[in-house]
């Protein structure tokens, strides 16, 4: 299969859309994650003419690899997913895929690789390196893409229960996928830079368990929607050195904010954990109904909390980024639905002072979806309401603003009431 | 067109029908346990039977209602966005229909399968339960992982049942299984005939039983029928030879809807089917047996999980010509993603070779409505069409 059109119009407009706020956030730790964005997306868009070599990957392969290898990455998912959260249209993409035959109960993330691929939104890559985390649309939408890109890939086969032949065997496809990446790209691994992005890696984890302490605090300083920005940062950009300058700069903003007893909410009256992603095109609604009625999402467990201090060990750095995966927590929601994965949602709500939780159950999702009686039924356990909102990541048709704002609202009343 | 028993006038399909219709809860099952036996329900086919078996227990395939049904408690737990067979298996067990089961043994196969078994685990509690890694490709890495799992599965299971499981009771167990292959083999090939003596949806009513009783009793039956099909005088026509693809399918009414259009259904790439017996356990020298269970598993006739798809593909074209079909109907359950995800691609593949491919979203335990009806219909005049157009 071939692509149809060719056009870097949408990349062109998440990187005029990341400049702008790159600016807009002058002097603060915004600016450097927007200023990583922008660059990011440039880079890919201009790898061709610079001669790089990219690699199209889906959702947490680990980018440590491709960085200390210098080639250049694209994350297939969330290059979709970002359009949607700029307010950059991806109907005719979604549109796209219904024509390629790609079913509606695709998730729309998935969709919608399919539509950029075959529209030629999405810029060429010269390999593919896929898995099957989190879910069983990673792997065929790393297939399509080579289809589409006539580039070879590599299937990074994450097993599903943590044993220690499961760790042994997470290290040799490790080995292979670099073997696979040193053949198809003629890089050679840079070890020492593996190195140094492990301890880069180190630091950024141990700043997002500081942020997500500050969390606890009320009122709580964090606005809700920048839990997303830790994904994007992770998934994206882990171990850059500008990373680092972000989380630090967040640090500083939101520690000057507890200090000066200031929350997101003023008055906050309710905590909320949230469960998982919320529609990306409607993030600023969301934080706006919850500022209004001084509700904020302080938690999302299953998103953003790197759990205990885990020490990576710069001397072995591809265990390091082995065990820094393992950790990382959506992964909870590949791996089996056990203590593991559940405790921290039961020991969340203690810990953060949680009245309520909100689960955004995404249409098409059926990691997250299939979730939601577990979670309302141990969340009930504990005495906290669970509320459920059907939506869709990115089909901005499925729900509109409005409906959310109504349902929140009416939460937000059940839990004032208690 | 006739039906074995018809024509025989024994009560050879008769059998087979009775254990599927009495399922979970059969006789062979009930006599089972009264003898102190225990009864491990298993999901997807890469869970190796032959393990089990080997260790005293009988495996039987956990499927769900095999009619279309309301799943009001499969919906409540599993969302709608789980596949309805997930949520038509878990159902049932949740209403005590699979109260037969002493463990659950699953594999990571895919989102479906490991939500189910998740809750399967936690509200159905079956005293035994494991679910296994299964890797998504082949080779000597991904083996020695999946290997691995399977060890860890015969020592549990040797320490929930007391015993040991030796190397002369997993060679048996192959070669009982093994047999078992073969001989459903030998059914497909009276399939290839112009005229098979065997319909599709007969067929699927054999298969289903083979996973449901034991395999000493199921194996003699099989043979028997199959001395009577190859003397028949059933001459199955139809307009089109059709096969069937896609996600796991248990009700033989959805392939008799197909045929009642005149469509000849003639083999198919399903789980409860092909994927199911293809490719025996090969012993490779001195090996472990259960590494050549290990290999089996992993490079059998692929699900559409694995990759790379073109290997699924090649196997389905390999079917198509050996066969000689005219028809594909691609049947995909809502929400079983990789086989959705997999049409165009296959789609293009198939048109190279002229083959038109009929996709339908279907609900798990469809008996094939109206509509469906109308577009095979559809397709088969396109076949019919075609084929005057090349003469
Ligand atoms: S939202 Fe769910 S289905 Fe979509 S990519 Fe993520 S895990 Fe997969
Ligand atoms: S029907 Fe598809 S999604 Fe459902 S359990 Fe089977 S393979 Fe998995």
């Amino acid at each position: 299969m071939i692509s149809s059109r060719t056009s870097s119009d949408k990349i062109n407009q998440l990187i005029k859309c990341m400049k702008f706020l790159a600016r807009l956030y002058r002097n603060q730790g915004h600016t450097h994650y927007y200023q990583m964005m922008a660059d990011y997306f440039t880079r890919v868009r201009d790898a061709r003419q610079n001669g790089d070599f990219v690699v199209a990957h889906t959702i947490f392969f680990p980018v440590e690899i491709l960085r200390a290898m210098d080639i250049v990455p694209m994350h297939l998912e969330f290059t979709g997913s970002l359009m949607s959260l700029f307010g950059i249209s991806t109907n005719d993409l979604l549109t796209r895929a219904a024509e390629m035959g790609l079913a509606p109960e695709i998730c729309s993330a998935h969709r919608l690789i399919g539509g950029a691929l075959d529209t030629g939104v999405l810029p060429p890559a010269d390999a593919v390196v896929c898995s099957n985390l989190v879910c069983d649309s990673a792997i065929k939408t790393g297939e399509l893409t080579m289809e589409y890109n006539h580039c070879p890939g590599f299937v990074f086969d994450y097993p599903f229960n943590q044993t220690e032949a499961a760790d042994e065997f997470i290290i040799r496809e490790l080995h292979d996928v670099i073997e696979f990446l040193e053949k198809v790209s003629g890089h050679k691994m840079d070890w020492n830079k593996l190195s140094e992005v492990v301890v880069e890696v180190d630091k950024q984890l141990a700043l997002i368990r500081r942020i997500n302490e500050l969390c606890k605090t009320v009122p709580s300083p964090f606005q809700p929607q920048d839990f997303l920005k830790f994904l994007v940062v992770d998934y994206m950009a882990t171990g850059m050195p500008v990373i680092t300058r972000y989380l630090e700069g967040l640090v500083s903003e939101l520690s000057e904010m507890v200090a000066a007893g200031k929350g997101f909410a003023n008055p906050e009256r309710l905590r909320l954990m949230g469960l998982m992603i919320p529609p990306w095109h409607l993030q600023g609604d969301i934080d706006a109904v919850l500022k209004e009625h001084g509700a904020v999402i302080v938690y999302y467990p299953n998103l953003c909390d790197w759990g205990q201090e885990m020490h990576l060990d710069p001397e072995k750095p591809l265990e390091s980024v082995a065990k820094k995966l393992a950790a990382c927590s959506p992964m909870r929601m590949f791996g089996p639905l056990d203590e593991r994965a559940l405790n921290p949602v039961i020991n969340g709500v203690k810990e953060y002072k949680i009245n309520g939780a909100v689960n955004f159950a995404h249409l098409g999702c059926r990691q997250m979806g299939p979730t939601l009686k577990i979670y309302k039924d141990i969340l009930d356990e504990q005495g906290i309401p669970v509320l459920n909102i059907d939506c869709d990541l990115i089909d901005a048709t499925v729900t509109t603003a409005d409906e959310v704002r109504n349902k929140m609202e009416q939460f937000f009343e059940l839990l004032e009431d208690r | 067109m006739g039906s074995i028993t018809a024509e025989t006038g024994s009560p050879l399909l008769d059998r087979f029908r009775e254990v599927n219709s009495t399922f979970p809860e059969t006789a062979r099952i009930r006599e089972f346990r009264a003898s102190g036996g225990k009864v491990f329900g298993w999901l997807c086919t890469y869970v190796p039977e032959e393990l089990v078996h080997a260790a005293g227990a009988l495996p039987v395939r956990i499927t769900g209602y095999q009619q279309e049904t309301e799943l009001d408690d499969g919906n409540a737990y599993l969302y709608i966005v789980s596949c309805s067979f997930s949520r038509s298996c878990f159902q049932m067990g949740l209403r005590g229909k699979y109260s037969c089961l002493d463990g659950v043994i699953a594999g990571s196969t895919c989102d479906g399968a490991r939500r189910l078994f998740d809750h399967w685990r936690r509200y159905i509690k079956t005293p035994y339960s494991q679910l296994l890694s299964v890797p998504r490709k082949y080779n000597e890495s991904t083996l020695e992982l999946y290997y691995q799992e399977i060890l860890d599965l015969k020592k549990n299971l040797e320490n929930y049942l007391g015993i040991s499981v030796t190397d002369e009771s997993l060679l048996n167990s192959i070669s009982l299984y093994n047999k078992s292959r073969e001989l459903l083999e030998r059914l497909y090939a009276l399939r290839k005939r112009p005229e098979p003596p065997i319909s599709g949806a007969e067929t699927l009513e054999v298969l289903n039983a083979s996973f449901r009783m034991p395999k000493e009793i199921y194996n003699p039956w099989l043979e028997e029928l199959l001395g009577k099909l190859k003397v028949s005088e059933v001459k199955h026509r139809g307009k089109a030879r059709i096969m069937v693809i896609g996600s796991v399918l248990n009700n033989p009414a959805f392939i008799k809807s197909i045929e009642d259009q005149g469509g000849l259904v003639v083999t198919d790439e399903l789980c409860t089917s092909v994927r199911y017996f293809s490719d025996p356990v090969v012993r490779e020298g001195a090996e472990p047996p259960l590494k050549a269970i290990a290999r089996r598993y992993l490079t059998n006739f692929p699900c559409a999980r694995m990759f790379p798809s073109s290997e699924r593909f090649d196997r389905i074209i390999e079917l198509i010509r050996n066969y000689k079909v005219d028809g594909v109907v691609s049947q995909n359950i809502r929400y079983c993603v990789h086989c959705a995800h997999d049409l165009p691609l296959l789609k293009a593949r198939l048109k190279e070779i002229g083959i038109p491919v009929l996709a339908l979203d279907i609900e798990y335990g469809t008996s094939g409505s109206g509509q469906i009806q109308t577009r095979v219909q559809a397709l088969l005049e396109m076949i019919e069409a075609n084929r005057s157009k090349s003469y």
